[in-house]
């Protein structure tokens, strides 16, 4: 997927998986991977930098626990960081519906192109 | 964290990785730390998934740096807008600092050589004619041009040692270089000699006041601009070598 559109929606992606509970950064990596099935796959080092951004906004919270011998930073959704992604899914919902209905469209009149309708049906005048 | 930076050897690429991007993070140490420890638990815990999987220890650390990302790229993505700001405006004064040095130097050579063109063919010195008829000081006292072609090769040397010396300084302790004093800085080097050489060409052309030319300078500034414009051709065609693979290398 273009990295550039990944990274414009990684905020919200990133405020998503921690809904599920807090968790440190190679769990949400991991879960980001799997749960997109592969499709989001940025470069694992570039992600921490949006966590300390969307700590610093104040949207998460961590803490360093000790695990396996090492420290180890948890970071967890703070009540701001879930209006936010409440915010946030409703936008992305009301884009996407926006979207779908759009392109939804169009491949229907590609694929049809005379589609048994009036062009004066789709909301062309001649 | 274990004890990053300490017994690195070969046998453990993620402590080397580690040694790096500390080495590359332009932040305040204490933020670096923390930086480094979350990705040495994120990298050692990404080996591990590989050992599980079969995969040897070496094998399993080299994937897991190679799905972390190379050090450059997570060094830009740490970088706030102000920290690229500064590294982008350090690169720059660190072309213009080695630039400046060349120059001089150069400009050293080139009067220590008209000098001793001078010398040898018992040439009289150079007649600059002010505006005023005045004579300048250094005709009147003709050692003055070798004194200053000294000075300047002098000070041109120490200003490029000085270059070198920051320059290992800022390599040991892993710093990366910018791309001006980088990769680019043959062909910048090439065109700012070329730039030099042609403003002095221009000004013995208009002329006023230089009577005789030392083109020994240009012959020097030119000298440069071409060992570079060969050198930053030659790092093109490495270049081109490299991203065309052993296919198009013939």
């Amino acid at each position: 997927m273009d990295r550039e559109r990944l990274k414009g929606n990684l905020d919200l992606l990133l405020l998503s998986v921690l809904s599920a509970g807090p968790a440190h950064g190679y769990a949400i990596i991991t879960s980001l991977r799997d749960r997109s099935e592969g499709t989001f796959d940025l470069p694992e080092g570039t992600i921490y930098p949006a966590l300390h951004r969307l700590e610093d906004s104040g949207l998460l919270a961590s803490s360093w626990a000790q695990a396996e011998g090492r420290r180890r930073r948890v970071y967890g959704l703070t009540d701001k960081g879930v209006a936010e992604l409440a915010a946030e899914h409703t936008q992305w919902r009301k884009f996407a519906t926006g979207m779908q209905a759009v392109l939804g469209w169009s491949a229907q009149v590609a694929w049809h192109p005379a589609g048994g309708r009036d062009p004066g049906t789709l909301g062309w005048s001649a | 964290m274990s004890a990053a930076g300490d017994d690195r050897t070969s046998g453990d690429p993620i402590g080397e990785y580690l040694d790096q991007l500390r080495a590359g993070l332009r932040v305040s140490p204490d933020e670096a730390e923390l930086i480094v420890a979350e990705a040495e638990d994120h990298l050692r815990e990404t080996a591990a998934a590989g050992l599980a999987v079969g995969m040897t220890e070496r094998e399993a650390q080299e994937a897991a740096i190679s799905v972390f990302g190379p050090v450059p790229a997570v060094v830009h993505a740490h970088q706030t807008r102000g920290g690229r700001t500064a590294a982008v405006a350090g690169d720059a004064a660190a072309a213009t600092w080695k630039l400046a040095s060349l120059l001089v130097v150069a400009t050293g050579v080139g009067g220590l050589a008209a000098d001793a063109v001078r010398a040898i063919f018992r040439m009289p010195q150079p007649a600059v004619i002010m505006p005023s008829g005045a004579v300048p000081h250094s005709v009147q006292h003709p050692p003055i041009h070798f004194m200053v072609a000294v000075t300047a090769a002098v000070c041109g040397a120490i200003l490029l040692t000085g270059f070198s010396l920051v320059r290992r300084r800022q390599q040991r302790r892993g710093r990366l270089r910018g791309p001006l004093v980088g990769g680019a800085f043959p062909a910048v080097a090439a065109g700012f000699f070329c730039a030099v050489v042609l403003a002095l060409l221009a000004l013995a052309w208009s002329g006023p006041g230089v009577a005789s030319f030392p083109g020994l300078f240009i012959v020097a500034y030119l000298a440069l601009a071409i060992g570079y414009a060969v050198r930053a051709a030659r790092m093109l065609r490495r270049r081109g070598r490299r991203q065309g693979g052993p296919g198009q290398a013939a």
